[in-house]
């Protein structure tokens, strides 16, 4: 082991291995307490909830917002692109972000899937995002009624 | 700052295993890309960050879920207050078959940010869909500037729904109960404490209702002018003779 004390290593559920930096790595408040609580002798931190997939997602995302000199541009830029991803893995990135404690991250894809809905109307709504209808028609006419001002 | 783990070729075959039942869990995930996948937990963050009351009316009119899920959302909870202050003007009668939750829900939301709901009344069991406390609950959450609540014939209204009206309807005037079988003292005490503008109150055949609350409703309701209990089995003559001693303000009152 290369700089053992400097590394962290997060072990995915489906046994990938990522390699942080000690000090970017305890800025998470969920790795810190780990690193607190047990013998980090071995320095590998199991993320059972957490796969491989997902997993580089998170870290691509935390390697370019600690970038040494990078650019409120850059990053909104790095966001913009990072963020092109289907509906599920954008919501695995948030279970996994949750997990993580990371609040910046979890801020920025909730962010996301409220630009997704917003200023759409209810069809698209529903038809972008797949979501059944549960209304009985007459449920339905009620609510259209009771908001019909909102979509004057 | 970072390096995938070398171990990947070494511990292959365990990794397809493991990716194998993953992949069927996950079967049925991505074959509906959906955001119905997201739980409600996370649905609900999105919600509370809508910029605006008509986003969120459009919101709500998607489906049932989400409009349950918008109308149990607490306005402090919404980062930027789009709700309506002071009083609101808006009146709704539920009648019968019309008195659902769905119905309430969806209230909740229209009116809250279109006008603000001043007068809420609700009578007669919908003997497929009743009101229940979650109904209750959307109005309280939803509805700050309500100051007249009638239930009448409400038999699945409780504790629990009252005392968020206690917490989330600080201007109520009005209260008419009519055949509430399960509100007990306890959710009428909640009332009493934080509803302090109260002028107004009628118990008629509730048959949980007894003497410790009329005495808080004496206590707490300095501006109380008009008491109407009728077929009220549990009050006594000790209950009323407190609550006329406490409530000084009392004008008009009927018990038979």
């Amino acid at each position: 082991m290369m700089s053992l004390g400097k590394l962290i290593t997060l072990k995915t559920n489906d046994n990938e291995e990522f390699k942080l930096d000690k000090t970017v790595a305890v800025k998470l408040e969920i790795i810190k307490n780990i690193v607190q609580d047990v013998d980090c002798t071995s320095n590998v931190i199991p993320l059972p909830n957490i796969d491989g997939k997902t997993m580089t997602k998170v870290v691509k995302y935390w390697k370019k917002h600690s970038e040494e000199g990078v650019t409120e541009v850059q990053l909104k830029n790095f966001d913009q692109d990072f963020l092109k991803m289907s509906h599920s893995e954008l919501h695995d990135v948030h279970l996994a972000a949750k997990y993580l404690d990371d609040n910046q991250l979890k801020e920025v894809i909730i962010q996301e899937f409220l630009d997704r809905i917003k200023g759409k109307p209810i069809e698209e709504i529903r038809e972008v995002f797949g979501i059944v209808n549960d209304y009985t028609p007459e449920e339905e006419e009620e609510v259209r009624r009771e908001n019909a001002w909102a979509f004057e | 700052l970072l390096s995938r783990g070398q171990n990947w070729n070494v511990d292959f075959p365990s990794r397809e295993r493991i990716c194998a039942t993953t992949a069927s869990q996950n079967f049925e995930q991505r074959n509906h890309p959906s955001i119905e996948i997201l739980p409600d937990e996370c649905l609900f963050e999105v919600f509370k960050r809508l910029p605006s009351g008509q986003e969120t009316s459009v919101c709500a009119c998607v489906s049932k879920r989400w409009l349950m899920l918008l109308s149990s959302i607490h306005k402090d909870d919404i980062a930027e207050s789009n709700g309506i202050e002071g009083e609101g003007y808006l009146v709704r009668s539920l009648f019968g078959r019309e008195a659902t939750n769905v119905r309430l829900a969806a209230i909740a939301i229209g009116t809250a940010n279109h006008g603000g709901l001043a007068k809420l009344s609700i009578q007669g069991n919908n003997p497929c869909l009743s009101v229940t406390d979650a109904g209750l609950v959307a109005i309280a959450r939803g509805c700050p500037t309500l100051s007249d609540l009638s239930l009448w014939n409400v038999s699945f209204v409780g504790d629990k729904g009252l005392s968020e009206i206690a917490h989330g309807c600080h201007l109520l005037e009005k209260l008419d109960f009519f055949q509430c079988p399960i509100i007990t003292d306890k959710s009428l005490l909640d009332i009493a404490k934080n509803c302090l503008d109260m002028t107004s109150l009628t118990i008629d055949s509730c048959s949980n209702i007894r003497n410790e609350s009329l005495k808080a409703v004496g206590q707490y309701f300095p501006n109380l002018k008009i008491v109407l209990l009728k077929n009220s089995l549990l009050i006594g003559d000790h209950g009323l003779a407190v609550l006329f001693y406490l409530a000084a303000a009392l004008v008009w009152k009927t018990i038979h």
